[in-house]
């Protein structure tokens, strides 16, 4: 409790702090445009505390007393005295120098003061910190520098005088500062003292070689200064948190596992060859596969509803509406084929995101369209959205436990689908059941076709979609009348053979039953994103449409759909992105084992648990070159719209 | 074709007008029946849940035994203090990064600088970045701070020291709080740039500078947008898994936040799945309270983010 109590109390104070910062900053360059001599004596100010906080606080010159470890109020003028100081002399160079127009009097005011800090700080500077200069870096770094700033100054189009002062003097402090020894028996305080006074001299002469601002000047101030006190803090932000770690992680990755030696492209040579990665060794499976009988079932169903819509359109084949959902599903199946026969944790990786983003932008498109205006929607589709609000570690539990759990089959099933699987092995072994489950399931089937006679007038779409759904049952049924379905299934030499179906741990579809738990967690965005873009279709086109004596499924199909494609991209994009990232399902559920690895888990596993940093890495920007393609489409569409 | 038109009564329609609504339905209670059976489980006995499913539910097997253990503050298994690191993590890591990307989204929208185009698209652009990319760096400052060499000078300059945030909740919101920067300046420039041109120029002629328009006009206007972010940001960072398990992970027991709780209560090799209901349940609270409270918001801001106009 004590630590959560102090955890918010430095949060406050951090974000206190900052607040009064930023709003001074803010109140300062206010300033620059209302009175020009109390914006500079401020600025002056601000950056003589500044400066001097820095170099008091990291102990670097005496103080006027013995400094306690920790602040305490008793010695406050110790810790606030040079402080202070370099804020009065800040503040009277600025007030003197906004003071002075002459441009020979700028330049004396600012060498000599300049001088004056240059010698102080020479002689407060603890002994230990005094300088023995070396004469290489002392003429090489400020020549360096100025030639930097004069070309700087020319690219710019700026003052050369000025460019190369500022590179001198940058110059200058890295050849004294950091070319010079430190705390060996040479230094004393005369070679300090030039280094100290040269460098306050150049910057004493930089500061008066500029001309006070005229009214533009200040408006751009105030400007330029309001751009970077808005943007500035973010960008620090994202570029410390961001952008620097993404380039050093790419550095890591062509060292070896602790960071010491150079090994090229040795991690990613790993990351490609290791069979855990990417196994083609199973692809001839693909032709002998179960999966594609029923991939050329739904071509050749897609081929022929677009065959009977072309005769009444007198179009060779007609591909809108109906015919689409049985190709959808070919695709779909034709994907599972694919991968089931490749391995590895980047093939996962792409199956992952061809499985989630096509079904849950699919189902939630779908849901939209059903949703869109029926009479409890807005419950129904709360039920749909809610899944957003569980996080991924509490969805995986929820699916382990409730959803997917096996047990023995001697022993009553807890997870809904072996419950499911088993009563139905049970039922259709059994005879009274067998026909009755057939009979249902028949039942069930021949509704389904006619709802999907219904409304082929209304929706095309839909009837396909009926008629599609309408083989699950049929499919039951004739399983239930050949030798059962479910947990219990009689083998061909009439066994009944009884087992659960463990989902998390049966490979390869147990990919396919984690990706689930993705898919039932992220159609609720894709719901809620394409139910607003149908929405939000005007209402003049429908109507037009309706007129014209076009049907619900020709108006869905034809006007929607193509108005709101740049939604359902939208929707894609984001989905594929983090789809790419997935983590928390593998981890929590299998942690990668019985085939279901995922890049982002493979990382993390390298990265901390094996500590080979260097795959760490690799691993890290495979992940980063995976989604660049969608980033790059993203940025694309961007700039279209700035 | 015309059939559908005129034949409104009849068994045939009855049946038709039925099954049109089930597919909604079926969908909708197919997607409630994992978080249903997690909560009724959650009142259910360790015996009752091991043997028979939820659906099995009968009087005699109910408890809350299992919300006392979770809840109860000497139980080993007690998410008390889990719960007190979460919102440790989530309430700074919701709205630091608000007020920062407010400013960012001003400047963006409205004050004049060169390269302003440039800078916004590239900022957008990181949104695409995966957070793994960032996060051995990361942990390798926090551990041992950060560290720069000078070029062709063999001196090494502490550009961070090593403070010692590692396995802390700051780590967990300052990570937090640089990643959702791109998202968080995307969406609120949306909004702040659609304000009207107007209020702003006759704010400029009446003298007000950008820190007063800012203050005293856009924030105001903007709140709509704030709420928005704001939900979806606390629901991410409470949500969050990875980003906690690398910071605090091992490094300090005392500090996880729930997610890393329950999922280690789930990897106890099954000694205390009868808690997970329970536990997973109080986990999801917050966030759904959060989300049915201010799902209006929430669903705005979805919708800045994704669709323009």
């Amino acid at each position: 409790m004590d630590k959560i109590v102090s955890t918010f109390i430095s949060v406050i104070l951090a974000v206190g702090v900052s607040t009064a910062i930023w709003v001074g900053a803010n109140l300062i360059f206010n300033q620059s445009t209302r009175d020009f001599r109390r914006f500079s004596a401020l600025a002056g100010g601000v950056v003589g505390l500044l400066f001097m906080t820095v170099i008091d606080g990291n102990r670097l010159v005496t103080g006027i007393g013995t400094r306690p470890d920790a602040f305490e109020l008793a010695s406050i003028h110790i810790f606030l005295f040079w402080p202070l100081v370099g804020a009065a002399i800040g503040a009277a160079l600025g007030v003197v120098l906004s003071n002075i127009d002459d441009q020979r009097m700028r330049l004396i005011v600012g060498v000599v003061a300049g001088v004056g800090v240059g010698v102080l700080i020479g002689f407060i500077l603890k002994s230990r910190y005094q300088l023995a200069l070396r004469t290489n870096p002392l003429i090489m770094w400020p020549l360096i520098g100025a030639a930097l700033g004069v070309g700087l100054s020319a690219l710019r189009r700026r003052n050369l005088l000025k460019g190369a002062v500022t590179g001198l003097f940058f110059g200058w402090l890295y050849g004294t500062f950091g070319g010079g020894l430190q705390g060996v028996a040479q230094a004393n305080l005369g070679e300090t003292l030039l280094a100290t006074v040269v460098a306050g001299a150049l910057f004493g002469g930089r500061l008066g070689l500029t001309a006070n601002p005229d009214v533009v000047g200040r408006a751009d101030i105030d400007q330029k200064s309001r751009a970077w006190l808005f943007v500035g803090p973010a960008c620090a932000f994202y570029t410390i948190m961001l952008i620097l770690p993404a380039v050093q992680t790419f550095l890591l990755s062509l060292k070896d596992r602790d960071s010491v030696e150079w090994v090229g492209l040795e991690n990613y040579q790993l990351v490609v060859q290791d069979p855990d990665n990417l196994d083609t060794s199973r692809f001839e499976g693909f032709f002998g596969s179960a999966i594609l009988p029923w991939v050329l079932f739904f071509v050749v169903a897609g081929l022929l509803i677009a065959f009977l819509l072309g005769r009444e359109t007198s179009q060779p084949l007609n591909f809108g509406g109906a015919p689409i959902i049985p190709l959808i599903a070919a695709g779909a199946l034709l994907s599972f084929a694919v991968f089931t026969h490749l391995r590895g944790t980047i093939i996962n990786n792409l199956w992952w995101v061809v499985g989630v983003t096509l079904l849950s932008t699919a189902l939630g498109l779908f849901i939209a369209k059903m949703a869109d205006g029926a009479t409890g929607e807005a419950v129904a589709k709360s039920f749909v959205f809610m899944p957003m609000a569980i996080s991924m570690v509490g969805a995986s539990i929820i699916w382990r436990l409730i959803m997917y759990q096996a047990r023995d089959i001697s022993k009553d099933q807890t997870g809904v689908f072996n419950a499911a699987w088993v009563w139905l092995g049970e039922v259709s072994t059994s005879q009274p059941g067998q026909t009755i489950v057939g009979a249902i399931f028949v039942a069930a089937a021949l509704a389904l076709a006619y709802t999907a006679y219904r409304s082929v007038a209304d929706s095309p779409a839909l009837a396909g979609l009926y008629l599609t759904v309408a083989i699950v049952p049929l499919w039951v049924a004739y399983r239930s009348f050949t030798g059962g379905i479910g947990g219990y299934q009689f083998t061909e030499g009439g066994d009944l053979l009884a087992r659960t179906s463990n989902f998390v741990q049966d490979g390869p579809y147990n990919n396919f039953w984690l990706m689930f738990i993705l898919i039932w967690s992220s159609t609720g965005f894709a719901m809620v994103i394409l139910s607003a873009a149908i929405k939000a279709v005007p209402e003049d086109f429908l109507e037009a449409a309706r007129i014209d004596g076009a049907t619900d499924g020709q108006i869905f199909w034809r006007i929607t759909v193509p108005q709101i494609t740049p939604t359902i991209a939208v929707v894609a994009t984001t989905t594929m992105v983090n789809v790419m990232k997935v983590f928390d399902i593998v981890k929590v559920t299998t942690n990668g084992q019985f085939g279901t690895q995922v890049l982002a888990n493979a990382m993390f596993q390298e990265a901390f648990t094996n500590f080979n940093r260097g795959l760490g890495a690799a691993l890290a920007i495979v992940l980063f070159l995976g989604v660049l393609p969608v980033m790059v489409y993203n940025v694309y569409n961007q700039t279209k719209e700035v | 074709m015309a059939v559908s038109m005129n034949a409104d009564s009849g068994l045939g329609s009855i049946l038709y007008r039925g099954l049109s609504r089930f597919p909604m339905w079926a969908f909708a209670l197919l997607w409630l029946l994992p978080s249903l059976g997690l909560f009724l489980n959650s009142f259910r006995s360790r015996d009752a849940q091991r043997n028979s499913g939820f659906w099995t539910l009968s009087p005699n097997d109910l408890t809350l035994e299992h919300y006392e253990t979770v809840l109860g503050a000497s139980s080993v298994n007690s998410m008390g203090d889990s719960l007190l690191n979460s919102l440790a993590i989530s309430i700074p890591a919701t709205i630091i990064p608000i007020a920062i990307a407010a400013f960012a989204a001003y400047g963006f929208a409205w004050i004049d600088f060169k390269g302003r185009k440039w800078m916004f698209i590239g900022t957008v652009s990181l949104m695409a970045i995966p957070l793994q990319v960032a996060l051995i760096p990361l942990l390798r400052m926090y551990v041992s701070g950060a560290h720069y060499t000078l070029p062709f000078l063999d001196k090494t300059l502490t550009l961070v020291p090593a403070w010692g945030v590692n396995g802390t909740a700051t780590a967990v919101w300052l990570t937090h709080t640089g990643f959702a920067m791109p998202f968080a300046i995307f969406l609120l420039h949306n909004y702040i740039s659609s304000l009207p041109k107007d209020i702003f120029e006759s704010a400029r002629i009446d003298g007000a500078d950008h820190f007063t328009i800012f203050w005293r006009l856009v924030l105001p206007l903007s709140i709509p947008v704030l709420a928005a972010f704001a939900i979806f940001q606390f629901l991410w960072t409470w949500n969050d898994f990875l980003i906690a398990l690398t910071m605090i992970g091992s490094a300090n027991p005392d500090a996880l936040p729930t997610t890393i709780t329950i999922a280690n209560l789930a990897g106890d090799f099954g000694r205390n799945e009868h808690l997970l209901p329970a536990g997973a349940f109080v986990q999801a609270f917050i966030p759904l309270v959060v989300f049915f409270a201010l799902q209006r918001y929430f669903v705005r801001g979805l919708l800045a983010g994704s669709v323009k106009g």
